[in-house]
């Protein structure tokens, strides 16, 4: 009796322990996650084109994810769950599937990090590296792998990286794509110094090196097995004004997209800004001759990018607006970007009561200059160096030009109105591949106007106007937009291709939608056409084809 | 501080160092043609309206030049490229045949250039780009034979009709099931075609193009006839005959060929092939 009760005493005791811990760990910890689903129904629409035929019984299309991040101290974890069941048309169909691609934990303290399984990384502006996740384009290039992050001091961090790409779903092995190794160093002067610390003279100085390996199992050409990238950067802040610039340079990596040529690759970015009260100007320059870096050489499309060129444009959100956007151009591009912003300041004559808020911007971007290497190898011949090409020459092909003026106006406490003009030339041949179509000359300009009826409900308006001869001709379009807040909102847009030479194609592509926020929950619910046309962002860009039908939205995080 | 900083440095110099591999010309290799005696069929999957399709030619055909005996071609004009009226009033011609869309949709094959090297997967996928080709290429010369093939034609310019003997022996002893599949290509078919890339030729629009290895039907359809099945002893001869009439088509029979190739059943995979003029 008695050895039972110490028995029975001696479970009671472990268990309440380990009920105590397992209550303290509990308390410790902490779960965060993020879930989206995008869900898809298409109809045919006989004047866009979308038959029964087309559609192929294939009427609904999904999109989702769900993030789920664990944190107990100086331990982490996570994992994203993804189906593409079938993807939304524009998607790269390698996506169809559904699974767990991302699975890491990691081990952080003040000065030392790990991190095993997937992980994104960038190094300086990701000329070497940048592995990011891009929702709206279905793009991924997620490092599986390990990382390591060291400051042995403030002011000095080292990083590491070592792993392969995510392809969709295609599992690494035996050699199937290239593998990623990376390193990176940081040194901040100011908090590395004490005498710097309070100086007005602000300056980080970066390197970095990244190389792949591939097989080379190619068997018409010599190919490199391994590639390096390496960069040099600098971050000057002197009082108001900033100046950042790096450098990087790879050695020869002939690839599917630079049509397996030899020569080395370089890319060049250079910003200065100036700030003060009521003033940002803010100017930009950017060179890029053969620089797509990849850990899969044969790869022509949005994936296993290892590094990352940063766009030098306006980008644009506006129906209208976003119809031409840039989409970078890895194999040469050269150009700048000059910007001011600048308020009127509020209760002066030219103010007004409430100010304006005025900002420009202009960028223009151009093929690189490039010249024969002889008088017998035409350019960019596969199997050679491909061409020469001077450093600062702008070639003559201009990419793209746009300028923006944009004024924002508050009229009264209830009254507010943007007020935009945007003029542009785009190559639509090649960014975005009708080769023989002629360059688009388009002038936009948008009213967008917002009535406060009280601090709750709201009406903003749209009109906007894209004026062109070239492509698909002229547009209008309008948008009425009423907001409850913070639960609701319902639009209705259309955009009419009026001036399409075509009469049967003079089409309206109108939206009707509505949306309900409950806290961090929203799902919204919409009804129209998608016209034909292209999504960038930052530069990288996807298809997306015409359609018709329902589309909803549910997002939500905890 | 100063030595953390060094030793980094030094690391890193190690890093790149090791890291770049410089190729010295020339840049082109070559292949060992003799290793192995399988040959190899690549199936370019293509359009008239794809603009990217030129350029998988060139590839292919680069490829062929490698290994001119080893090395065949086919162009299988299947799905939205090669629609006939979407890409205006030049793009007219209809190159689809009932196989070709067949295995397009088989495969699911969305966007073009893309193909296939023996069917095979090779760890990156059936269906490929271009760029993947010739590592597949390479993979399957080494691979012995299982099958040995021989195709015969013979013409009848009278009656237009086509007469073709596919014989083969097993090599070596397989189990599983087998099928022949035969099939007619063309060269030099000249019709539009779209092209993105000014060194090859004409852009946006191609109107001269020379198309080849282009198929025009699956003589017995797309999937073929079985000629084996469970354990197949080493040393089975097997030997098939089929007529194709070429009355009412505009095919040209001087620049035809017969494309014969046997493939397992269980994933496809193309073991041997084999290609004969129809007119010799």
């Amino acid at each position: 009796m008695k050895k039972s009760f110490i028995f029975f005493a001696s479970v009671l005791f472990f268990a309440l322990s380990a009920n105590a811990q397992l209550s303290g760990l509990v308390n410790k910890s902490q779960v965060h996650g993020s879930f989206e689903a995008d869900l898809m129904y298409y109809q045919p629409d006989e004047a866009m084109g979308i038959t029964d035929s087309l559609i192929n019984g294939r009427n609904f299309a999904f999109n989702g994810f769900a993030r789920i991040t664990y944190s107990l101290g100086n331990f982490s974890a996570g994992l994203r769950y993804e189906a593409y069941l079938p993807p939304i048309a524009g998607f790269d169909p390698r996506m169809e599937g559904n699974g767990f691609p991302y699975l890491w934990a990691s081990y952080a303290t003040e000065k030392f990090s790990f991190t095993v399984g997937s992980f994104y990384e960038q190094f300086g502006n990701g000329l070497t590296l940048r592995s990011y996740e891009e929702w709206t384009l279905g793009y991924d290039n997620a490092i599986n792998g390990v990382k390591v992050q060291y400051e042995p001091v403030r002011g000095f961090i080292l990083k590491g990286v070592y792993g392969v790409q995510r392809f969709f779903w295609m599992k690494y092995a035996n050699n199937n794509r290239g593998i990623v190794k990376g390193a990176d160093m940081e040194l901040n002067l100011n908090d590395l110094f004490v005498s710097m610390s309070n100086s007005k003279v602000r300056l980080t100085l970066g390197g970095s090196a990244v190389s792949k390996y591939q097989i080379d199992n190619n068997p018409v050409y010599k190919l490199p097995r391994n590639v390096g990238n390496v960069a040099g950067r600098f971050n000057l802040g002197i009082g108001k004004f900033n100046f950042t610039s790096e450098y990087a340079y790879k050695i020869n990596d002939p690839s599917a997209i630079n049509n397996y040529i030899y020569k080395p690759g370089e890319s060049f970015l250079f910003t200065a800004s100036y700030s003060r009260r009521g003033l940002g100007v803010f100017a930009m320059f950017k060179r890029t001759d053969n620089f797509s870096f990849k850990s899969d050489r044969s790869e022509k499309e949005n994936a296993l990018d290892i590094n990352f060129l940063p766009p030098i444009i306006e980008p644009h959100t506006y129906m209208l607006a976003s119809m031409y956007p840039y989409a970078t151009q890895p194999n040469g591009e050269i150009g700048f970007q000059l910007q001011v912003d600048y308020k009127i300041p509020k209760k002066t004559k030219l103010g007004g009561r409430y100010g304006w808020d005025i900002h420009i911007n202009y960028s223009q971007i151009n093929d690189i200059a490039r010249e024969q290497l002889n008088d017998s190898t035409p350019l960019n011949q596969r199997g050679t160096l491909g061409y020469t090409s001077q450093f600062l020459k702008f070639g003559d092909q201009i990419f793209n030009r746009d300028l923006t003026i944009e004024v924002d106006k508050k009229f009264t406490k209830k009254f507010k109105g943007y007020f935009k003009y945007i003029y542009q030339e785009y190559d639509i041949a090649t960014l975005q591949g009708h080769p023989g179509e002629p360059e688009i000359k388009a002038h936009i300009g948008i009213v967008d106007m917002t009535y406060k009826f009280t601090s709750k409900k709201a009406l903003r308006w749209e009109a906007q106007g894209l004026f062109t001869k070239e492509d698909n001709g002229s547009w209008a379009a309008a948008l009425l937009e009423y907001t409850i807040s913070p639960h609701w909102f319902f639009t209705l847009s259309d955009q009419w291709n009026y001036g399409n030479e075509e009469t049967a194609d003079r089409l309206h592509y109108y939206t009707g939608a509505f949306g309900y926020t409950h806290k961090t929950t929203r799902l919204s619910l919409s009804y129209g056409r998608q016209r034909e046309g292209v999504v960038c962002v930052g530069g990288v860009c996807r298809q997306v084809p015409a359609s018709s039908g329902f589309y909803m939205t549910i997002t939500s995080n905890f | 501080m100063k030595r953390l900083i060094n030793i980094a440095l030094l690391l890193a110099f190690a890093f790149v160092f090791q890291a770049c591999e410089k190729v010295e010309p020339p840049y082109k290799t070559g292949i060992d043609c003799e290793a192995g005696n399988r040959k190899v069929l690549i199936e370019d999957y293509t359009g008239h309206g794809c603009v990217n399709c030129p350029g998988a030619a060139v590839t292919a055909h680069e490829l062929q030049q490698l290994c001119e005996d080893r090395i065949i071609i086919m162009a299988v004009h299947a799905g939205y490229f090669a629609n006939t009226e979407t890409f205006g009033p030049e793009y007219t011609y209809d190159f689809n045949t009932e196989a070709g869309t067949e295995w397009n949709n088989f495969y699911g094959i969305i966007g073009n250039p893309k193909g296939m090297v023996n069917r095979i997967d090779g760890g990156v996928g059936v269906v490929t780009v271009p760029d993947k080709w010739g590592e597949k290429v390479v993979a399957q010369l080494e691979v012995p034979a299982d099958i040995e093939l021989s195709v015969s034609t013979s013409f009848n310019q009278d009656e237009k009709q086509l007469t073709t003997t596919v014989s083969g022996h097993f090599i070596s002893a397989v189990s599983g099931k087998f099928n022949l599949v035969v099939c007619v290509t063309e060269n030099n078919i000249v019709e539009p075609q779209k092209n993105n890339d000014a060194e090859l030729g004409d852009v946006p629009d191609w109107l001269d193009y020379v198309h080849m290895h282009v198929l025009r039907i699956g003589i017995n359809g797309a999937w073929g006839d079985e000629i084996g099945s469970g354990d197949v002893p080493k040393g089975l001869d097997f030997s098939k005959t089929y007529t194709q009439d070429f009355n009412n088509r505009d095919w040209v029979p001087e620049n035809c060929h017969v494309v014969a190739f046997v493939y397992q059943d269980s994933d496809k995979s193309i073991l041997q092939v084999e290609e004969a003029a129809v007119v010799e």
